[in-house]
């Protein structure tokens, strides 16, 4: 029998640019060949180790190489990695020389998809991979980090093998009927079941933090023209990224930035003053202020401290219940006692709305570890409770295991296709069709 | 002495008997060689057919125009469905038999048919298209179907006693092995046992539980209309603590704990020596007392199936409740046998790479009656259509428990005799003997193997629920129907033209009609995969596929990416890279 033919794919694993260093990956069986063929010495394994590289009589670059033999690589293969100098001509010099030598440039996604096909990593820990890379802040990427470590996979697994618990022992009783053998009473079954309801229903609740915390949030700042939302901006991110002026209605379109609040990107838009105009420019940037307040997960409304709340401020703000009432101006005029007030210009009450914002933040989005975090993993367990739910009222209404059995597949097949246990095509795609090359 | 036929069917037990019957009725000329004429049909462990999952398959068997229900029908002496307190799906119709008139009405069927003539004799040397008995006569064929059970160098074993046989006072088939060795498959060893018969005078009745059949006999075939044999109570005792240490005790003595038997046996319808280790804590052991018959002179102990030597068989034996004075009349025996690796056949039962050669029933590594049975008709459809140069008839998992049962036998393999459970079909709900002749006897009547009286019944059977159901569902009947807590007597005044498996075929199908109509979307997003077809000779070695997958993949060769995702070991990875290949390939 051949061996099977896995390929050797090569690619940057760190972005194309001039920096200090540069890493390249090459992995399968011809990786340690191609390092070789570069370097004219083979490294001991998992010893980073400084080597030229040569290529058609060229020097290439001066590097560290770290080889790792398979399985004991981050794919699972043969996998060796070039530190090279932080030069994109450098960085292609090398590539183009391990493809000469016999390696492809890797697709998107490709190491990764090489570690879950040999078992290395689950679905949700390839997808952790993603959202490590991805973390605009510490706490996101230790977020990421637990579940790359398999907090989310765990306790998925933990509801999973006990529904094949309670699954295989009532197959068991069909199978067996005659047997005068119990395999599990009723009531076991019924709690394990309603136990694992629990369980899928809190893992169902971390997905609102889950998530922000994932995409990170976003704070709307409303209010009449003038209030002087586009000076809270520019104060909040620290550049003058909104045009202030006195005319109102400077702001038209959505100005966004994104800033660190509560351990979370949270992204800030500047938006229209509402009011009733004429004009049409300012209409559209009116409706898509309040359409962008709509998406936010915080409504920053400003009233101009000196003119005072207005009939219009009134009716605008039935309209945001949850909006957070921020006074501006104050050194003009003082806020109403026990409200929020700033001043820009004084710095005034900035402090106090950060960390009031931060605290908010921290409360409300920040998930746990082991927590969900996209869509996919969502609906997921959301089928599996749903299937959970159903078992239930089965066993309620007295059906027999093989009714009951089948809402329980049903579960299990959800978290199964959750970590990866079982796949189908589409979620794989899915998955694998979101990384960058190289990584 | 040369002779000429289409198909050889080699054996006559219950896979035999199906092989050279249904080739028979497709209008080929069969034989049927067999080592003792008198043999075929035989029950050779104990004297029922059917039970849980076991008795869909014979109800598959008769919608498919096969004879073991009609057989079994003919020599019923109690019939029970079991798990009746459940749906459809998992009831198993089994039927108490008279061992005698049970072999008797399969030799009758099998006498009827004029395209079959049954040879006397044992094959020496066989290959797809010639037979060579031990006298020297040559048979030639088409198409063979080797049904040889436990015969091939089978041994059997009581305590240190082995004698070489396949059943009590038959001979071995030494030599087939080799013949099927050299024609490249693997074999392996496997072993199964039988327990002790005992004189009925010897047993105290007055001492044991009575287990009755049900009230109203329910028939296996749709050809019958009456139960012909009287009906008969059956009894239940227990094993004891005494039973149990006498066995502990001997353990050293049974070939299978003593080391002398190397093959693997069943775990589920273990020896009574491996249920007192293995269910150490239980005090007690069923053990059903059945009649081999209704004049037969024995008992059958079904319960404990033993190689224990006769010494320790007769403390066992009379440890239990009624027995303390019973005399064994044959002791128990273990058989060890070679099989086939059945991951070396195609979904037809045709052995790969070997045209026309087809291997059915315990050979290929099952265990009962009815699953040999079930492959007998499967590998006799296939022989007469390779015959005729027809279509392979391959069921599918979500159409009969005999389409689960091959597609897991030459996909995932067998390390101990194969035996059908309900829990192997994950597609039960549409399998219950309910719908059987809706299902498949249109297959059976495509092939032109369905006689007319067979046919009018299934049509006018299929017809009448159909009519049922579409009144229930057109009036608020249906509604009270789906309640569960409904019994089936409400309605059978509203339906008296329907008879009570009928109808609570039509309460079940409305009741579960949701759960039914999910597993048929299940099963119709599986058939996409079954649907993508794997090039005979397509190379496994893939990009991404690692060596262990390959080897996997190239030993079953699945047909289709469905097939492959079921053989064990093959990773999800695996198969999504099989399915980027093909698609890429088509």
């Amino acid at each position: 029998m051949n061996a099977p033919a896995i390929d050797t794919i090569v690619a940057p694993a760190t972005p194309l640019g001039r920096s200090a260093l540069a890493i390249v990956r090459i992995d399968g069986p011809l990786s340690d060949a191609i390092l070789l063929r570069l370097a004219s010495i083979s490294p001991e394994p998992r010893i980073a180790t400084l080597v030229h590289l040569r290529h058609d009589g060229q020097l290439l670059d001066q590097c560290i190489a770290t080889r790792y033999e398979a399985p004991h690589s981050f794919t699972g293969n043969d996998l060796v990695e070039l530190t090279l100098h932080g030069s994109t001509a450098l960085v292609e010099g090398v590539i183009r020389a391990a493809v000469d030598l016999g390696a492809r440039f890797a697709e998107p996604g490709e190491f990764t998809e090489r570690a879950v096909l040999n078992g290395k990593l689950d679905l949700v820990q390839a997808e952790s991979i993603a959202d490590v890379i991805n973390a605009r802040t510490a706490l996101q990427a230790n977020l990421s980090l637990a579940n790359l470590e398999g907090s989310l996979s765990r306790k998925a697994t933990a509801i999973r093998e006990s529904l094949l618990h309670v699954i295989s022992r009532l197959e068991a009783a069909l199978d067996f009927s005659e047997e005068g053998y119990e395999f599990i009473q009723r009531s076991d079954a019924r709690s394990i079941i309603a136990r694992a309801i629990e369980d899928a229903e809190a893992l169902l609740e971390t997905y609102r933090r889950g998530r922000a915390t994932r995409e990170g949030l976003s704070a709307v700042i409303l209010g009449r023209p003038n209030a002087g939302k586009s000076t809270l901006l520019n104060r909040l991110v620290g550049t003058d990224r909104a045009i202030v002026t006195p005319i109102p209605g400077t702001t038209r379109d959505i100005v966004r930035e994104t800033i660190e609040i509560g351990g979370l990107p949270v992204t800030l838009a500047d938006t229209a003053g509402l009011r009733e105009s004429a004009d049409a420019v300012e209409s559209i940037g009116v409706e898509r202020a309040r359409r962008a307040a709509e998406a936010g997960d915080v409504v920053l409304y400003l009233i101009d401290a000196s003119g005072g709340i207005t009939e219009e401020d009134r009716r605008e703000l039935a309209r945001w219940p949850d909006a957070w009432i921020v006074y501006s101006k104050i050194d003009l005029a003082p806020a109403p006692a026990g409200s929020i007030g700033i001043s820009v210009p004084n710095e005034r009450g900035i402090a106090e709305l950060l960390e009031r914002l931060d605290q908010f933040v921290r409360e409300r989005f920040v998930a746990a570890e082991g927590s969900l975090v996209n869509e996919r993993q969502r609906l997921a367990v959301a089928e599996c409770g749903d299937a959970l739910r159903a078992a239930m009222a089965s066993i309620d209404g007295g059906h027999d295991e093989q009714i009951i059995v089948v809402d329980l597949y049903r579960a299990a097949t959800a978290l199964g296709l959750l970590t990866g246990a079982i796949t189908r095509e589409e979620v794989f795609d899915e998955i694998f069709s979101k990384f960058c090359i190289g990584k | 002495m040369t002779q000429q036929f289409d198909v050889i069917v080699i054996g006559g037990g219950h896979a035999g008997a199906e092989a050279a019957r249904v080739c028979a009725r497709g209008g080929v000329r069969v034989a049927m060689v067999t080592m003792l004429r008198d043999a075929i049909g035989r029950m050779s462990c104990n004297p029922a057919i059917g039970g849980l999952a076991k008795g869909n398959l014979v109800k598959e068997i008769d919608a498919l125009g096969g004879l073991m229900g009609e057989a079994t029908d003919r020599a019923a002496i109690q019939y029970k469905v079991l798990n009746r307190s459940k749906g459809p799906a998992v009831q198993g119709p089994r039927a108490q038999c008279d061992r005698d008139l049970y072999a008797k009405a399969v030799q009758d069927i099998l006498t009827d048919e004029p395209n079959l003539t049954i040879i006397e004799g044992s094959v020496s040397r066989l290959s797809p298209e010639a037979v060579t008995l031990a006298d020297g006569t040559v048979l030639h064929a088409r198409a063979v179907i080797v049904t040889t059970g436990t015969f091939l160098r089978a041994l059997m074993h009581s305590g240190e006693k082995k004698t070489i046989g396949g059943r009590f006072g038959e001979p071995s088939a030494e030599t087939l092995s080799d013949s099927l060795r050299a024609l490249g498959l693997r074999l392996g060893r496997l072993k199964t046992g039988t327990p002790p018969r005992i004189a009925k005078d010897s047993v105290d009745f007055s001492k044991l539980e009575p287990a009755p059949g049900d009230d109203v006999p329910r028939p296996f075939s749709i050809l019958t209309d009456r139960i012909a044999l009287p009906q008969v109570l059956c009894h239940l005792t227990y094993t004891s603590t005494a039973s149990h240490e006498l066995i502990r005790a001997n353990l050293h003595r049974a070939p299978m704990y003593s080391g002398q038997i190397h093959a693997t046996g069943p775990r589920y319808c273990p020896s009574i020596e491996d249920k007192v280790v293995r269910f150490a804590d239980k005090a007690r052991h069923q053990v059903f007392v059945e009649p081999e018959g209704l004049q037969h002179p024995w008992l059958y102990l079904n319960g404990i199936s033993t190689s224990l030597p006769p010494d320790v068989q007769d403390g066992v034996v009379n440890s239990l409740r009624g027995f303390e004075n019973a005399v064994i009349a044959r002791y128990g025996y273990a058989v060890e046998y070679d099989f086939v690796n059945p991951q070396q056949l195609e979904p037809t039962l045709q052995v790969r790479g070997v045209d026309g050669l087809f291997l059915a029933g315990q050979i290929n590594g099952t265990s009962g009656y009815e699953e040999a049975a079930a492959q007998g008709l499967m590998a006799g459809f296939n022989a007469l259509q390779y015959v005729r140069g027809g279509d392979p008839v391959i069921l599918r998992r979500d159409q009969a428990y005999s389409g689960v049962m091959i597609d897991d036998l030459v996909t995932l393999g067998t390390e101990e005799p194969y035996r059908m459970f309900t829990s192997r079909a994950e597609h039960r709900l549409l399998l219950g003997c309910d719908s059987v002749y809706e299902r498949l006897s249109p297959i059976a009547d495509g092939l032109g193997i369905l006689d007319d009286e067979r046919k009018r019944r299934v049509d006018a059977r299929v017809g009448r629920m159909r009519a049922a159901k579409e009144l229930a569902q057109s009036t608020t009947l249906g509604q009270l129907m789906r309640r569960h807590d409904a019994t089936f007597d409400s309605f059978s005044e509203k339906f008296p033209e329907l008879p009570d498996d009928e109808l609570e075929g039509v309460v079940s199908q409305l009741r579960y009609a949701g759960y039914i109509e999910r597993q048929e979307r299940e099963a119709a997003r599986v058939a996409q995969d079954e649907g993508l077809r794997i090039p005979r000779e397509m190379s496994f070695s893939l990009p991404g596929l690692s060596r262990e997958m390959v080897e996997k993949l190239s030993f079953v060769r699945p047909v289709s990416l469905g097939q492959a995702s079921r053989i064990s070991g093959v990773t999800p990875a695996a198969i999504s890279i099989l399915r980027m290949h093909l698609r890429r390939a088509s």
